[in-house]
């Protein structure tokens, strides 16, 4: 009898374990994906969040002059004339507007989140996506939410592509690894989010609802559409 | 195998999502109260363009004028923008820095602080996002990587506010006397302790008052406490404010040189004599002015 060599043993053993773990980790599947997808909206959310906070700045600044221009002078005039504290009634004047900027943004960003995670989580798993279906349940929110989770989605895997591109050296083969994570991470977890989403629309009969729901998470998808994904530098 | 890949790709997705997201950063706070540990910001996840430590700066190179050699410096450089540099980056980074060509500043700056690839790479992103102008740090600076934009804030930002700063002139001429300070005093027409955000120059009635700096107008009009004023914005998040004149030369949105008469001095709003009301701001903090009065007065 040929005597085993003592590696072999060893080696069987290890791959024993190996495939005993990717077995256990494999039966997280459904927590990973869950969990991926959330992070996901939320890196998307984020992009498009921090272009919203300087286009709310620009427009807070614009308010503030405008309302300078317009009622400053009426409002001063009528302070004097009652007695009243003009700081009470400029009440533009000091505002701290990058912050209120900031915090209004946050706030958007927050709600989107989750209404948008709310879209693929609150629904059944196992829902097939139909055109037929699509259409019986066309209403507002079922026009916008193809739209906004896409974006949003694809906003979130070049997040990730670009944290993963910052955590290697400037080279072109760090581009190609950033975008194979960025398309793994796309078609592992928003390609399913999008789908179980979008599948599971429906009527609801409630058309106020669905249109606060579609004006929620709009302002995000269209920003990270707009520059969330990169493709518009490469456009003519 | 799979497992593992997908365990992977969550460990990244969240990680990211944890350091780069409010919702991350809101998690992560929940985590450290519960922790008794002291939280993050969550606004920093917005990238921002304010610049927020120049005070200690600013004291630095108002120390480094009384005593700065007048050498020669290179195309480019401003004797602000040396100050700036030697009072917030230190002098190895001034000795580094001189050497760089210094027509676009903000540019300069950032390559300096970021390095090459990293700014390259972020313009690359800005592009293909499709902004506007790319090559301006106000359009990628959200597609550096986080760390990258606070040392941008710092190089870039701070330095240019506190060389913007430091390159403002004098409204009146600079032997007009301060007749009250920056800071707590007792107001002499309220008569009660109130913090004086600026600086009273006693100037009569009719003083023509000139632009401590080029910039747009932001305010222009009259009321009962600052009387007449102005406030001029001078880019990098400064202002400066004109108050109790007699008449305002200027209107919202124009832009002015520096040195231009903006305004004849008064005695209008909330004042007890004729004097300028001359104020500095930097993000909105208020700033002492005379730390930047020109020698010799």
């Amino acid at each position: 009898m040929p005597a085993v060599p003592p590696h072999r043993g060893l080696i069987r053993a290890l791959l024993a374990l190996f495939r005993g773990s990717d077995r256990a980790a494999g039966g997280l599947a459904r927590l990973c994906t869950t969990l991926g997808q959330v992070a996901l909206v939320c890196l998307g959310a984020h992009l498009a969040a921090d272009h919203l906070d300087d286009q709310l700045l620009r427009g807070f600044f614009a308010a503030q002059a405008w309302l300078d221009l317009t009622l400053a002078g009426p409002l001063l005039r009528f302070s004097e004339a009652v007695g009243a504290r003009y700081e009470t009634l400029l009440f533009w004047d000091d505002l701290p507007l990058a912050t209120l900027a900031a915090w209004s943004a946050l706030i958007v960003e927050l709600v989107a989140c989750a209404l948008l995670s709310a879209s693929f989580l609150l629904t059944p798993r196992q829902v097939r996506l139909s055109w037929a279906a699509w259409r019986q349940a066309l209403s507002v929110h079922a026009l916008v939410l193809p739209v906004a989770l896409s974006g949003v989605l694809s906003a979130g895997a070049w997040s990730m592509s670009m944290a993963v591109e910052d955590l290697l050296p400037a080279a072109t083969w760090a581009s190609v690894i950033a975008w194979i994570v960025a398309a793994a991470v796309g078609l592992r977890f928003g390609l399913p989010a999008w789908l179980r989403a979008v599948a599971a629309l429906e009527r609801s009969g409630k058309p106020l609802r669905d249109l606060a729901v579609a004006l929620g998470i709009l302002p995000l998808g269209l920003l990270a559409w707009q520059h969330g994904v990169p493709l518009w530098g490469w456009l003519p | 195998m799979r497992g593992f890949l997908e365990l992977g790709l969550l460990a990244a997705v969240c990680t990211a999502c944890w350091v780069r997201t409010p919702a991350g950063i809101l998690a992560a706070d929940l985590v450290a109260w519960a922790r008794g540990a002291p939280g993050r910001d969550v606004l920093a996840a917005f990238s921002t363009e304010v610049p927020e430590r120049v005070d200690e700066a600013i004291r630095q190179a108002v120390a480094q004028r009384q005593d700065a050699p007048a050498t020669p410096l290179p195309p480019g450089w401003s004797p602000a923008l040396d100050l700036a540099v030697r009072a917030h980056l230190g002098e190895q980074a001034a000795a580094q820095l001189i050497l760089l060509p210094m027509d676009r500043p903000e540019a300069t700056l950032e390559r300096w602080a970021l390095g090459e690839d990293v700014v390259e790479r972020a313009i690359r992103r800005a592009a293909a996002a499709g902004e506007a102008e790319p090559s301006s740090l106000a359009a990628h600076r959200r597609y550096l990587p986080a760390e990258a934009q606070a040392r941008a804030g710092e190089a870039v930002d701070e330095v240019l506010a506190l060389a913007t700063v430091l390159d403002l002139g004098w409204p009146v001429g600079a032997t007009i006397r301060v007749t009250s300070s920056f800071g707590w005093r007792d107001h002499p027409v309220l008569h009660e302790r109130r913090f004086h955000e600026g600086i009273d120059l006693g100037v009569p009635v009719g003083t023509p008052i000139a632009a401590a700096g080029a910039g747009t107008v932001s305010r222009a009009r009259s009321d009962a406490i600052n009387g007449q004023h102005l406030i001029l914005s001078h880019g990098r998040g400064v202002t400066t404010a004109y108050c109790h004149g007699s008449a305002l030369h200027v209107g919202p949105g124009e832009a002015v040189a520096r040195g231009e008469v903006v305004m004849d001095s008064g005695s209008t709003g909330r004042s007890s004599g004729p004097h300028l009301h001359f104020g500095l701001r930097i993000d909105g903090r208020a700033v002492d002015p005379a730390l930047f009065r020109p020698t010799g007065g």
